[in-house]
């Protein structure tokens, strides 16, 4: 397939009088893993929430899969098949793993109030139906000893893999990841980075992430835009980027010339 | 839940069989909400009484139990008492309070057929074609109002134009209940209502109230809440330097009103249902010895007077209708109505009540506070007028 | 001594109780609560009658408050609109089973306008929002004499089903409380699909749970609906059972309580809320036990009572979240747990 799956055309956006976001271009084809990369500040999580409808951009347009989304809700995008994690985990703490992972499992049923309160026929076999789909990313992800208990009791880098899993429950068409690994230690960034490849791979899920590991990002990422002041400031292949001067310099805390 | 059921009931059983020669009777008191000024004597009374009645030979004999609780004058309150005491206790009849729980009990008591003998002088509860079970002692808060009207068009001098007069009333069934009545007797008499003025359950300041009055031009105004309200009034007129002539209802009208409002009651009027407590008239010997025996250090008043007259009129009715065998709700109705110029000894006006006509009393005293004395002022026997039965 | 149970499909794992046990226990505990009217006075009947219709009402506010995070301070008013919806059908021929459904759906829709402001506001404004519509609901009630017959309030004849007569609280007692445990169930079952699922993301997350598909401003309205349609199916309960409601019933001072109950019983748990509630509705009959009992001896206590009762209930709540913030519905849990597998707890 040739068109890309999302094209993004000079998005702007600012909060009051601060630029977080100023015309950045870049599209990702079908099932690419792509990563934005940047210092801090850079606008790289309002750029994800641009595509993911968090926030609305001033300026520009988000075309998913030949459709413009730009002023769309984020549950609307959802239900078009984007799913994302957030930077700081935004599971509902309250609830258990399973729990977590069936609100994933929400856009896809249809049981309304009373069929779900009277639990009977359809509403029930729904339940149980969407019940076996979760399970089958809850072996994916390994986290089966977890399943019955309440998130905000378990491990930080557990509570990042169930995250991963709500979002994989949506059955998406586009994955983006708010900084996967972050604050993981190296064995969970190479698991983390396991289920990456595997969704992306196995699945064919088209994958965006904002990781700041740059070993990570250069062996798993098929293209890698860098963002430094809310400006795009390279788009290409890892080995490309890597070696763009400008990007150097974005990384060593000088100003690009 | 269960276990305290089951304890209570074992409870019941046991203090039922020790309680065979006794006769139990409800009371629904305020002791706690915004009547309880005028509710704790009456409380009081009714209390004396009863203990009175048990002292000098109870029933025939048989005691009188008196169940009590202290509603705070809230209607639900009073609807979880009145089913506390004919469900578990099964009182034979209620001493109640407030017209809004009486007015709202009163399906159930016919129901029932569980005589209530409230301190309401609620004229919608003396029509026994509506009402059967509905008693009280004393003039309604109707004829009450029509009496002070009267002595309103007696007092007016002026033949120019017609007395102006203003209604103060609280938000609440026994605020409201003769103001009907007033309106239409306003009419009747040639004496002009130019305002209506409604004051909250509890107040401190009327004075937003009394300005508007004052526009008005009322010559003179009824206060219908009881003594706490009508003293915050008088006191707020007083400051603003009004020159209306207030009246006070029965139950804001009393001993406390000059101790309370001071100047500000000098020359107020009121319906006065029962005599001042210590007043002599040959009924109150025994509450005067009853209280030196007792308490006599304790102060009592008109409403505690009120609720001695109370138990007398009902514990009356008992007596008869345990001689006649009729020792039910039924039979304590039918004993009510066979009472005829039933003399309380001056306490209060003779008490009639007929089988067509719960109205006890159309004779109304107003009196005046002279000299910070209440002060018999006049009497005035209103007509019982079939078509003012209930209204 | 018991073992661990496990489950050999999804669908014996999603059962509302977790054990075999467990069933038996609640069909005991059912059996025991359709005893009561065979010992209890009417007295009790009453008290048992007011604490059903109470857990429903607490049951409907724990779904707004307890599982989807919006404090509402509306309650009491909710409460009237299904009472005085329920008095005007019944005074108008209704028969019980049209006026109480209608006064759950008309308390919904209530609920549902009062539940806008939900769009915009969260946690304390919220309350504040809510608060409005109690003052408006109480004015109206009030005021508008036609319906509600005004500060004297108003009477309500005694439910009829197929001729048969609900006229005492032994006979009301039939229908109140399986219309408790219908309520009761539908919520059970609400939480573990997709709508209560939905609900429960909204209080932990909101902007996360829109990230995940979740239409965030409907299904809070639809909570406040749910809400209110199970507080309105209280009011019309409570109408029935107490024949005469005026304002009085319906003072801030029930919200309150109600809040009082899911805070005590147990912030989004079903469970907590039926023990809440039961708990609150039985401590100022036993406080008036107490002071009725030692009233010989301290004849002033039956003048303290009603402040005393007040004072109990705040130290109550304020026990509740400095000891057990999570609730008696917690401790309760803590309690079985611990007997499940005893002797080897650990």
């Amino acid at each position: 397939m040739s068109s890309p799956l999302l094209d993004i055309s000079r998005v702007a956006l600012r909060f009051g009088g601060v630029t977080a976001v100023s015309d950045v271009s870049f599209s990702v084809a079908r099932g690419a893993l792509n990563a934005i990369i940047g210092p801090n500040g850079a606008g790289k999580t309002s750029l994800l929430n641009c595509i993911s409808g968090v926030y609305r951009p001033q300026q520009g347009r988000i075309v998913f899969d030949g459709r413009d989304i730009t002023h769309l809700g984020p549950a609307h995008r959802t239900r078009l098949g984007i799913a994302r994690t957030f930077q700081n985990i935004a599971l509902f703490r309250g609830m258990t793993v399973l729990d977590n992972l069936l609100i994933g499992r929400h856009v896809h049923q249809k049981t309304g109030i009373l069929a779900g309160g009277v639990y009977w026929g359809r509403g029930q076999k729904e339940e149980i139906r969407e019940r076996e789909r979760v399970e089958e990313i809850i072996d994916f992800l390994e986290i089966q000893p977890w399943r019955k208990q309440v998130v905000h009791t378990l491990a930080y880098g557990l509570q990042k893999r169930v995250e991963l899993g709500r979002a994989l429950a949506l059955d998406p068409r586009l994955l983006l990841l708010d900084e996967p690994m972050a604050g993981m230690n190296a064995e969970e960034k190479e698991d983390m980075a396991r289920y990456i490849l595997d969704i992306n791979e196995e699945r064919g899920t088209t994958v965006i992430m904002i990781e700041h590991d740059m070993g990570v990002v250069m062996d798993l990422s098929h293209r890698v835009v860098v963002l430094n002041f809310g400006q795009k400031i390279a788009d290409g292949a890892p080995e490309e980027v890597q070696s763009n001067s400008e990007v150097q310099a974005a990384y060593l805390g000088g100003q690009a010339a | 839940m269960k276990l305290i059921s089951s304890a209570l009931l074992v409870l019941c059983l046991a203090a039922s069989a020790q309680a065979q020669q006794e006769i139990k009777v409800g009371g629904i008191f305020d002791l706690t909400g915004i009547t309880s000024d005028v509710g704790k004597p009456y409380a009081q009374g009714v209390r004396d009484a009863v203990a009175w009645t048990n002292e000098s030979g109870g029933i025939n004999g048989k005691k009188i139990r008196l169940v009590d609780v202290d509603y705070g004058y809230k209607i639900p309150e009073a609807v979880a008492a009145y089913k506390r005491m004919t469900g578990d206790e099964k009182v034979i009849m209620i001493n109640g309070w407030g017209t809004g729980d009486t007015e709202g009990l009163k399906a159930q008591v016919n129901q029932e057929k569980i005589p209530y003998v409230s301190a309401s002088f609620s004229a919608h509860l003396t029509d026994p074609s509506k009402t059967p079970y509905n008693f009280f002692v004393g003039p309604s808060y109707s004829d009450g109002l029509r009496a002070w009207l009267r002595w309103v068009k007696e007092d007016w001098k002026d033949k120019s134009r017609n007395a102006k007069v203003a209604f103060f009333y609280g938000d609440n069934a026994y605020g409201k209940s003769p103001i009907e009545a007033g309106r239409r007797f306003c009419k009747d008499t040639g004496v002009d209502l130019v305002d209506e003025e409604i004051v909250p359950g509890a107040f401190q300041d009327a004075t937003s109230q009394l300005l508007n009055m004052k526009q008005k031009g009322a010559d003179y105004a009824y206060i219908n809440v009881t003594t706490t309200g009508v003293s915050t009034i008088l006191r707020d007129a007083k400051k603003l330097g009004l020159p209306t002539k207030f009246g006070s209802n029965p139950y804001g009208f009393g001993e406390a009103l000059p101790q309370v409002a001071k100047e500000a009651a000098e020359g107020v009027t009121g319906v006065m249902v029962d005599v001042p407590f210590g007043e002599d008239v040959p009924g109150m010997k025994r509450l005067v010895d009853f209280h030196q025996k007792n308490h006599p250090s304790d102060t009592h008043d008109t409403f505690y007077v009120r609720g001695w007259t109370y138990v007398l009129v009902w514990s009356e009715a008992l007596k008869r209708a345990d001689k006649a065998g009729k020792l039910s709700g039924e039979g304590v109705k039918t004993a009510l109505e066979t009472l005829k110029d039933f003399d309380l000894g001056g306490l209060t006006a003779p008490v009639t009540y007929t089988s067509s006509d719960h109205r006890p009393t159309t004779t109304v005293n107003i009196y005046q506070i002279k000299n910070g004395k209440l002060t018999k002022a006049k009497q005035y026997e209103m007509e019982r007028k079939p078509e003012w039965l209930g209204l | 001594m018991l073992s661990g149970e496990f489950h050999t499909s999804y669908a014996g794992d999603m059962g509302i109780f977790e054990t075999r046990r467990a069933r038996w226990v609640l069909a005991a505990f059912i059996i025991a609560v359709f005893a009561i009217p065979f010992v209890a006075g009417s007295y009790w009947l009453d008290v048992a009658n007011r604490a059903a219709i109470a857990v429903i009402a607490a049951t409907g506010l724990n779904i707004l408050t307890g599982f989807t995070g919006q404090i509402s301070l509306g309650n009491a008013a909710f409460l009237a609109v299904g009472a005085y919806t329920t008095a005007f059908l019944a005074n108008h021929g209704a028969p019980f089973v049209i006026a109480c459904p209608v006064a759950g759906i008309v308390a919904a829709l209530a609920g549902m306008v009062f539940g806008i402001p939900s769009l915009r506001l969260k946690g304390l404004y919220l309350a504040m929002a809510t608060l409005a519509a109690h003052f408006i609901i109480e004015f109206t009630s009030s005021h508008w004499e036609a319906v509600t017959g005004g500060v004297a309030g108003t009477s309500i004849p005694s439910p009829r089903i197929l001729g048969y007569d609900f006229s005492d609280d032994r006979r009301l007692f039939f229908l109140i409380v399986p219309a408790c445990i219908a309520h009761l169930y539908f919520a059970k079952n609400l939480f573990r699909t997709r709508v209560g699922k939905a609900f429960v993301a909204i209080r932990d997350q909101d902007i996360s749970a829109e990230v995940m598909g979740v239409d965030v401003f409907r299904y809070k309205l639809l909570s406040f609906a749910v809400s209110s349609f199970y507080v309105g199916v209280a009011g019309s309960l409570l109408a029935y059972q107490a024949r005469i409601i005026s304002p009085e019933n319906f003072p801030l001072g029930v919200a309150i309580d109600h809040l009082g109950m899911i805070i005590i019983g147990g912030l989004g748990s079903v469970l907590g809320s039926i023990l809440g509630a039961v708990f609150l509705t039985l401590l100022p009959e036993v406080l008036r036990l107490a002071a009725s009992a030692l009233s010989g001896s301290f004849p002033h206590l039956v003048q303290l009572f009603t402040p005393l009762k007040v004072a109990v209930f705040g130290l109550t709540i304020v026990l509740f979240l400095i000891f057990e913030p999570d609730g008696l519905a917690d401790l309760w849990r803590r309690v079985r747990n611990w007997f499940r597998l005893y002797p080897f707890s650990y």
